[in-house]
């Protein structure tokens, strides 16, 4: 019975995802479709504003451009962590509801119980945003709204629904079990789908201004809003905030159990909060994985759509943001592998991978610099002269693509392998045939580091579309490597014996450090990233269709930029502290014994 | 507490780091400005036009035909490499000069593609290279002439295109030599700050006489497009600023309006106070 309704579950799933996909027709559709309308409907529309001075409002002193970048980051931290949660606790919820193990369902409705208070920060801070576009730039909030005003509408909508189905699905976590469990899953699914579909829409102003579709080249609407919508960087952005939410919310709630195993005076707190940010880990790091490539893709679209803008991304001032935002996801990986590596503290007597630890860290050490490495320098006079060029005879060839591609796949493969020896250290199997499973993993670790190095180097001989085409292979070998090593550990595990008793709590204060640091850092790279995103405008609020003439139409200088972005990481942090604090007001409930020694024997 | 606030601490100082890593680890370049406001340019000399040329194709076209790299292949080489393009099979346009080629690959990039440099996976027949009259370029006739221009006399050719008189021009342009101060925020900031209405009535704005020497333009909007066969009110009040000479209002002596704004006006302020003029009241 419980089989048939998880099929039947998973099949419900991929009808309403498939569904909401195919209402929305792909771009090429969307294209002729708004091209036909263009004869009729375009002439009735008129051409996007050409802006004045005159046309932005100033109000006392206040600096309309930082107003709008901090109120629109705001909202778009709090959106995707209010959005991201949701996913896995729907997944862990579902687990447990499979393993009949109460410990699943508590610390989903503990993530979900957090994320609600942050729920109406995330509307406050929209609402902030909203306010602040209509005052500060109306011109340009006009002629969004005069295109998008049903997408608008369906948004608000929409939003009520998905109130409704938060509400319904948290306050009825307790009153929906046992016969009833299979509806409060559905509920959660519903919630994700509206959830899924809301940030679709959301993103679509952020596309259209990036690469406007189903507007003439003078900006005049040509009347299929679905064409507004799904421009050519709709779905990569799409995919990319999708998994990055995961990643998110995942890196909070670890920082959230992090602050209470600090905070705990028990060993069953401790315990508990100790899964629970060994599980947050856990997800933030899977859903990261994927998250370069999809940036790959994402930067792949923007350079199809208009090579000057790719150019802009990654061959002018901005490629200087790359560096930052190397050094961001150097310390991401070198965190979680840290909290990993911190975790072998939980078995009792000595690992026996521990001695590979000091290996993988030199390797990711290794590639972090060389992802870090810049290409182009900047330079006075005197030092070109003496470096001979604008590259560093030794270093320069490392600041392409070419390399930091095969660093970030090797990278990748590390952080899994970390995962992966964590997980073996669990499991002690006598059979002859784990041996050479292992054996047969050991090499697939090796074959797959020889073909990203040679990928790479042969990437240096081939002309630009070819190099960036070989970054595929080099993704499906990572990928590659992840599940067969997956589907090997698996097999080993359901026929191997656990190695005594896992200690969760037995995890030093450090530790929890690295998951602040994840958090932190994750938070620090969303703010910076969406700068780069958004400014690769330059001087248009919509590319090409209509310009900013406002005072603020300038890139500002790196540092004017990060100090932004550091303002509205601190501004989170303060906020979500408090949500943190509300989450916990009156609802203190001691950890039950039976469910901390539950934790303690897995 | 103390937890919390040791979390908060370390919290503040990783933040910290990163901008410090930002602000002292990172060369603090300033970025170009956007491209400056078009100047309504008179007659220039063949030198100016190719210096103009050449500033816009530094700004519009070095950033992917530098050499470097492979976005796009250089041009120094172009006065004699364009007829061995014209002569390839490959060539689907109809140039039969440089200076033909060269306006046919800027508004028809695809026309010819450089082995290359094509789009992946289009086999060379598809240019990724924009139109340059269309989106972040958006260069007009006058500007593609100029950039023209320049190419011909950077690569050694007989420059054949001339200054159109009248024809809008190219960012900075003559900038060092006419400083033309502060944009006016709005079409009647504009109109004081050209002073117009010493000499003319204006809606919105007091006149300086009671009878100002100039024609009354308070109503202008309802006779402008009449005044001369083909042109809108838009245009003869362009043509009227810019040549106020060209048409002399009835009862009015020529050679008293000022016929300099072309250098002293901006394209902006311009374009405000043609709308304000002709906006129906």
């Amino acid at each position: 019975m419980r089989a048939m309704a998880s099929v039947l579950l998973v099949v419900f799933a991929i009808v309403v995802f498939a569904g909401v996909h195919a209402f929305v027709p792909p771009y090429a559709e969307a294209a002729v479709a708004g091209a036909a309308a263009t004869g009729e409907a375009a002439a009735a529309q008129p051409a996007a504003p050409r802006l004045t001075p005159a046309d932005y409002p100033s109000y006392r002193g206040l600096n309309s451009r930082v107003a709008v970048w901090i109120a629109a980051q705001l909202h778009l931290f709090f959106a995707a962590f209010v959005l991201g949660v949701p996913i896995f606790v729907l997944v862990i919820e579902f687990v447990g509801w499979r393993k009949d193990d109460p410990r699943y369902d508590r610390i989903a409705h503990e993530f979900i119980r957090i994320s609600m208070g942050a729920f109406s920060l995330t509307a406050t801070s929209g609402g902030f945003l909203v306010f602040a576009l209509a005052v500060l730039y109306p011109g340009f909030f006009a002629y969004l709204a005069r295109i998008f005003g049903p997408i608008m509408m369906l948004y608000a909508l929409l939003f009520l629904a998905e109130t409704a189905c938060l509400y319904a699905y948290y306050y009825g976590w307790d009153s929906m079990k046992g016969r009833r469990k299979l509806g409060h899953l559905l509920l959660g699914l519903v919630l994700n789908v509206v959830g899924t579909v809301l940030m679709g829409l959301s993103n679509s102003w952020a596309t259209f201004m990036m690469a406007p579709s189903g507007v003439d080249s003078q900006g005049a609407f040509a009347g299929n809003v679905w064409a507004a919508v799904a421009g050519p960087l709709w779905t990569p952005l799409n995919v990319h905030r999708f998994l990055a939410n995961i990643a998110y919310g995942g890196a909070i709630v670890g920082a959230y159990a992090a602050y209470r195993f600090i905070a705990s005076r028990t060993p069953e707190a401790r315990a508990h909060y100790d899964w629970m940010g060994h599980t947050a880990n856990g997800i933030a790091m899977v859903a990261l994985l994927p998250l370069p490539f999809a940036g790959y893709w994402m930067t792949k679209e923007i350079y199809a759509y208009s090579q000057q803008m790719g150019i802009t991304l990654m061959g002018g001032v901005f490629a200087w943001l790359f560096i930052i935002q190397a050094a961001l996801i150097g310390t991401i990986f070198l965190a979680a592998n840290f909290y990993l590596w911190c975790g072998v503290a939980r078995f009792d007597g000595d690992s026996r991978t521990a001695h590979l630890v000091k290996y993988i860290a030199g390797v990711l050490a290794i590639c972090f610099l060389v992802w870090f490495t810049p290409h182009t320098l900047v330079m006075t006079a005197r030092e070109l002269a003496a470096i001979g060029g604008a590259y560093h005879p030794v270093l320069g060839p490392l600041g392409v693509m070419s390399a930091k591609n095969t660093a970030v796949n090797i990278m990748i493969l590390a952080t899994f392998l970390t995962y992966q020896l964590f997980r073996r250290s669990m499991v002690r199997a006598a059979e002859p045939w784990v041996a050479r499973a292992t054996r047969f993993q050991v090499a697939l670790y090796v074959a797959a580091v020889a073909n990203l190095v040679w990928l790479g180097i042969y990437g240096y001989f081939v002309p630009a579309n070819v190099r960036i085409g070989l970054s595929v292979p080099q993704v499906m070998t990572t990928l590659l490597v992840i599940v067969a090593c997956v589907a090997v550990d698996e097999a080993i595990a359901a026929r191997s014996q656990r190695v005594g008793t896992v200690h969760w709590g037995r995890m030093p204060v450090r530790a929890q450090y690295a998951l602040f640091t994840l958090a932190v850092a994750f938070t620090w790279l969303m703010g910076l990233m969406g700068y780069i995103r958004s400014s690769i405008r330059q001087h248009w609020h919509v590319y090409t269709v209509v310009r900013d003439a406002s005072a603020d139409a300038f890139t500002p200088t790196i540092g004017y930029a990060t100090a932004v972005v550091s303002m509205c990481t601190v501004l989170f942090l303060a906020l979500i502290v408090f949500v943190f604090w509300l989450s916990t007001v009156g609802r203190e409930r001691a950890v039950p014994a039976a469910l901390a020694e539950a934790g303690a024997a897995s | 507490m103390s937890g919390l606030l040791r979390a908060g601490a370390y919290a503040v100082g990783l933040v910290g780091s990163f901008s410090a890593f930002s602000i002292y680890g990172i060369p603090q370049l300033v970025p170009e400005p956007p491209p400056a406001e078009e100047r309504v340019s008179g007659a220039m000399t063949a030198e100016e036009f190719v210096a103009a040329g050449g500033r816009i194709y530094a700004r519009a076209c070095l950033v992917c035909h530098s050499g470097l790299g492979d976005r796009a292949p250089k041009l120094d080489a172009i006065a004699t490499a364009w007829r061995e393009r014209v002569a390839d099979p490959r060539y689907r346009g109809k140039a039969k000069s440089l200076e033909e080629y060269l306006r046919e690959s800027m508004l028809e990039p695809s026309a010819y593609v450089v082995k290359g440099f094509g789009k992946p996976g289009t086999g060379d027949t598809e240019s990724p290279m924009p139109e340059a009259t269309k989106g972040a370029l958006a260069l007009n006739p006058g500007e593609i002439a100029a950039v023209i221009g320049y190419l011909q006399s950077a690569a050694g050719a007989e420059v054949t295109v001339a200054p159109q008189p009248g024809a809008p021009l190219a960012a900075e342009q003559r900038q060092a030599e006419t400083p033309v101060g502060e944009k006016a925020p709005n079409a009647v900031a504009a109109l004081r700050k050209f002073q117009c209405n010493l000499c003319h009535h204006l809606p919105g704005v007091a006149a300086e006489a009671d009878t100002p020497p100039g024609p009354d333009l308070r109503e202008i909007w309802k006779t402008a497009a009449g005044r001369v066969v083909g042109l809108t009110a838009r245009d003869f009040l362009v043509e009227s600023i810019l040549f106020p000479n060209k048409v002399v209002a009835k009862d009015f002596e020529p050679g008293l309006m000022p016929d300099d704004y072309a250098d002293r006006m901006l394209v902006g302020e311009l374009r405000m106070i043609v709308d304000y003029l002709a906006e129906e009241r």
